[in-house]
């Protein structure tokens, strides 16, 4: 069976147009699935006019009922005769739109005094307040505080990120409260519009109360809310306060909002809101299965996102790796369908017989150490300590060290990242180049080279088996790129590194740059 | 290239360019009539396959025939005319190529003593040609203004194709194979293949959720029941009035997971490499996920390193009831028999929510043995009183493209649809022994039935085929 390349229009009808006469038709698969297609379809001026003008095709490329490529149209330039067709991938719609939505923070830095313009119920310069690493509410010696008139709380808030797509519905925090009779501690949850001035609230619940001095933890769940404050307050006529500052205090430890009631929040969860949310802006643009998200079983203690592409979120979440210390990978096939999942886990299996091979190794990749550079909750930077590969060290006789930054105050979290992205680059990537026709199956059945993909691994048949690892690198290697002329049948693997060569460079470097990558 | 000139044997006896509107020839011009034009040399370019993996312009690549000619008149003015007049028909090919609203032009061959004229559409001229400076001369021999050396290389598709053969129809019922033969083809011959659905009511129609086109080499479309497969666990037969069989089979799971029901070993002739798997299923289920996907396995020694399996292909909840045709995917082998190999169908249930079921009706295979194996998609294919249901259309003589339409059968054949088909179009048919045969099926569902049916009766079809022979040297 031939290939036929299919140009839908947005109504999924075939465009009549000779796509049978297209040229240098090109197809590429890469981190991301489904790379792009290239193509220079010959028309009349007309045509070609009519076909420029057209807005949301799709290309396919098929080899009977067998999904070769497929993406959307990006780039139509009428020229020399005919149209230049460019289709990108569906993983280009994790670019469209930005999301800002807050899944999880401990961070306490961002917490702020309420002040009475805000809300009546609370009183200005009665307290003082301190979120260094903690929640601290403190009367001031000499404030009159009381519920004579109004309640006259000290109070520290967080309000969500403004528009943000998801809402509050859990809290939990270690406390302490020293204080006398009729002081109590309060959790209140608030819709606030940040657009207002001033801001506009509305009092949703209390969700924990009380007036019992100690200390003590609080997990609570609630309706979605976009604001929560913690509060002290004196519930008694008022009086002046006559003890020394600090006497009375709240404090508020290992705080941490959600917006999910489960018990941690991980990334398939995000991923799975990304699909929805990128299919609000572009119904269809990805399939609305979730069968190919694999759950990393991190607790991401820390996820805020602000105008962000889901692109860009895909790509932390993926770095950041799972439990058992495997990097993550994300991109898009067939049917639309959005993976997140383990480097390589969703690859196949290749055999070659390289005609041209070129391997040059090189320590330029090597780093076997790495530490984790976090924040505590009051935003101080703070270090893990180093995670090194002894094994490295001890084979390569030297200690390569990198700072990885996570977004977290979690340092079990920082730890685990930079271990993953240790073990990711302990073993130095030769640079090599492969070129070949045709690939075997496990089995050895040969197939041409427009089923390879990026991710699959290949094995170099030619060369003396090496003892080590599976993916060893040199004689089987990951694919971390492919392209396949239709034209010449020829394909092009990249393994994860290539030498360097002024070509692929420049192509690599336009690519990137034609994806605003 | 063979010298036609040096070739006694096979020196042209027609070489004519004709333009031609839908294979009717409207003007002709002759490179032989001997008042005009008169052929000294021609080479005629030898078809190859195409190296290009792209579809829709059959199995053989472009050529170049290089026609050496001499134009004559009874004045200079006459033969500088009769020159221009023997642009215009190269000049409009050139146009036709590049799609602008003009009529093909076709070629013409025959050698002499040749059996049967020959045709292709011409492509243009290759560049550079005719030459640029023209002096007609007279020549006292033939008392006549000529213009000498002329050398027009003109492009065409590769392959020379007869008239068309004789239309094979082959009555069946839909989702059946019918089997065709037809005269023995030197090179590899395009089919306009169609089906007409035949016993429909008047101004009655059904449609259906999608299907598929497959063609191949005797042998290597094999229709399967599932009913008739090796049961598993959980898998019952279940009585349905439209599935192929009278039955279909139901799994029915109790728990997430995997499961997998047995079909068969089938017997696809040796030679063939590779498979594809096509099925229909229904999910009765609104809220379970399936994930389905085909294997084949060893039948002989257990062995898990020689099973291959194709990914997994997701029937989503809802729908109740309609069912899917479905590509499951590609199984390739590399020496072995196929009917050493069993094929299961898996089923995996990721969440179980409630009582739900999955039943499976006919499962074709699809031998792939290259340019004779072609595979159509078509999505929501229709069944019109009167209309084909599709007609795969080479076209190779008269337009850039195939086409795959629905058409009215009789009256105007100008109305038509085009449902959206994806897939090389291109139907080719060889010889297999002393004729050249292929099976045909028009595999698809009827929305809510297992195959199309109109007041309870399966849709009975006519498929019918007409195949050019082909060659790539004139006869």
């Amino acid at each position: 069976m031939r290939l036929d390349l299919v140009l839908l229009d947005s109504a999924g009808r075939r465009l009549a147009l000779p796509t049978n006469r297209a040229r240098n038709v090109q197809i590429g698969t890469g981190v991301h699935g489904f790379e792009d297609l290239t193509a220079f379809l010959p028309l009349p001026d007309a045509a070609a006019f009519d076909l420029v003008s057209m807005s949301g095709l799709r290309a396919l490329l098929v080899e009977g009922p067998a999904v070769r490529w497929e993406g959307r149209v990006e780039d139509l330039a009428q020229r020399n005769g005919g149209v230049d067709i460019t289709a990108l991938g569906d993983s280009r719609a994790c670019d469209d739109t930005p999301y800002t939505a807050l899944w999880s923070t401990t961070s306490v830095a961002e917490w702020e005094p309420v002040l009475q313009a805000y809300n009546s119920a609370y009183a200005d310069g009665l307290y003082a307040f301190d979120t260094n690493n903690r929640l601290y509410i403190t009367p001031e010696k000499g404030s009159i505080v009381g519920n004579t008139g109004s309640e006259k709380r000290g109070g520290l808030w967080y309000v969500s990120p403004h528009r943000g797509q998801r809402s509050i519905v859990a809290f939990s925090a270690n406390y302490t409260l020293q204080a006398g009779i009729d002081w109590s501690i309060e959790v209140l949850g608030y819709n606030v519009d940040l657009a207002t001035n001033p801001y506009t609230f509305s009092f949703v619940g209390s969700y924990f109360v009380t007036a019992t001095s100690g200390s003590g933890s609080i997990n609570v769940t609630f309706p979605g809310v976009n604001a929560i404050a913690v509060t002290l307050r004196y519930n008694a006529p008022n009086a002046t306060l006559a003890v020394e500052t600090g006497t009375v205090f709240l404090r508020m430890t290992n705080v941490r909002l959600k917006t999910v009631t489960t018990a941690t929040v991980t990334a398939d969860q995000v991923v799975n809101d990304l699909i929805s949310h990128i299919n609000a802006a572009n119904p269809g643009a990805l399939s609305s299965s979730t069968r190919l998200i694999v759950n990393p079983g991190i607790d991401l203690t820390d996820a805020v996102y602000q105008d962000r592409l889901p692109s860009e979120i895909l790509s932390d979440l993926a770095a950041m790796g799972d439990s058992s210390g495997r990097l993550y990978e994300w991109g898009v096939y067939e049917n639309r369908e959005l993976f997140f999942r383990p480097v390589g886990s969703g690859g196949r299996a290749w055999a070659v017989d390289a005609s041209e091979l070129e391997i040059e190794q090189t320590l330029d990749g090597l780093i076997n150490s790495y530490y984790a550079a976090y924040k505590d909750a009051g935003g101080r930077t703070l270090r893990t300590a180093d995670q090194a590969d002894a094994t490295s060290r001890a084979r390569y006789g030297r200690t390569r060290r990198r700072r990885v930054d996570v977004d977290t105050t979690n340092a079990t979290l920082a730890s685990q990242v930079a271990q993953t992205a240790r073990d990711a680059t302990s073993i130095p990537v030769p640079r090599s180049r492969v070129r070949v026709r045709r690939f075997a199956t496990p089995q050895g059945a040969v197939v041409r080279g427009d089923r390879v993909r990026a991710g699959d691994t290949v094995t170099i048949r030619n060369l003396t088996p090496t003892a080590g690892d599976t993916v060893d690198r040199v004689r089987t290697f990951r694919v971390a790129e492919t392209t396949y002329s239709v034209d010449t049948d020829q394909p092009e693997i990249t393994p994860e590194s290539q030498t360097p060569d002024i070509d692929q460079q420049i192509a690599f470097t336009l690519r990137r740059a034609r994806e605003g990558r | 290239m063979i010298p036609f000139e040096d070739v006694a044997l096979i020196e042209v006896q027609s070489t004519n360019i004709a333009l031609s509107t839908f294979g009717t020839v409207i003007n002709e011009w002759s490179f032989t009539d001997n008042i005009r034009y008169s052929l000294t040399a021609c080479t005629v370019g030898i078809a190859p396959l195409r190296r290009s993996r792209l579809g829709g312009d059959g199995a053989y690549g472009e050529v170049t025939d290089t026609f050496t000619i001499v134009v004559m008149g009874g004045t200079a003015a006459e033969a500088v005319a009769n020159f221009e007049e023997l642009m215009r028909p190269l000049d409009q090919a050139t146009r036709w190529a590049r799609m602008e609203a003009v009529n093909v032009i076709q070629v013409r061959m025959r050698v002499r003593g040749g059996a049967e004229d020959l045709y292709a559409a011409v492509l243009g001229v290759e560049p550079g040609t005719p030459p640029a400076q023209i002096a007609p001369q007279w020549d006292e021999s033939i008392r006549a203004f000529v213009i000498r050396g002329i050398t027009l290389p003109i492009v065409r598709r590769g392959a020379l194709l007869s008239v068309p053969d004789s239309e094979v129809a082959v009555p069946g019922t839909i989702g059946e194979i019918a089997s065709f033969s037809f005269d023995a083809t030197p090179a590899l011959a395009p089919v306009d293949l169609s089906f007409m659905a035949a016993n429909l009511p008047a101004f009655s129609s059904t449609a259906g959720s999608s299907g598929f086109v497959a063609v191949a080499p005797p042998g290597n479309l094999v229709l399967h029941n599932a009913a008739d497969s090796l049961l598993a666990p959980g898998m019952t037969i279940v009585a349905e009035a439209t599935a192929r069989g009278g039955s279909v089979l139901r799994y029915t799971p109790t728990a997430p997971g995997l499961a997998f029901f047995t079909v068969g070993a089938f017997g696809l002739p040796f030679e063939t490499r590779r498979c594809h798997l096509l099925l229909t299923v229904r999910s009765n289920s609104a809220s379970a996920d399936y994930l389905i996907a085909g294997r084949a396995r060893n039948a002989i020694v257990p062995d898990t390193a020689s099973s291959i399996t194709t990914p997994y292909v997701r029937i989503p909840p809802g729908g109740v009831g309609v069912v899917s045709t479905i590509y499951l995917g590609e199984i390739l082998l590399a020496g072995d028999a196929w009917s050493t190999y069993e094929f299961d169908v898996l089923i995996q249930v990721p969440i179980l929510a409630g009582a739900a079921s999955i039943d499976f009706g006919a499962i074709l295979v699809v031998g792939d043995v290259g340019e004779q194996t072609s595979i159509c998609a078509i999505s929501t294919p229709k069944f019109d009183n009167a209309y084909t249901i599709l007609n795969l259309n080479h076209q190779l003589l008269t337009q850039l493209s195939p086409e795959a339409v629905s058409r009215l059968t009789s009256g105007n054949g100008s109305i038509a649809r085009s449902p959206v088909v994806t897939g090389d179009r291109v139907v080719q048919v060889g010889n297999v022994g002393p004729a050249a045969q292929m099976d045909a099926c028009l595999f698809c569902d009827g929305f809510l039935d297992w195959r199309p049916q109109v007041g309870g009766t399966i849709l009975t079809v006519a498929n019918r085929a007409r195949p050019r022979r082909a060659y790539r040297v004139p006869q």
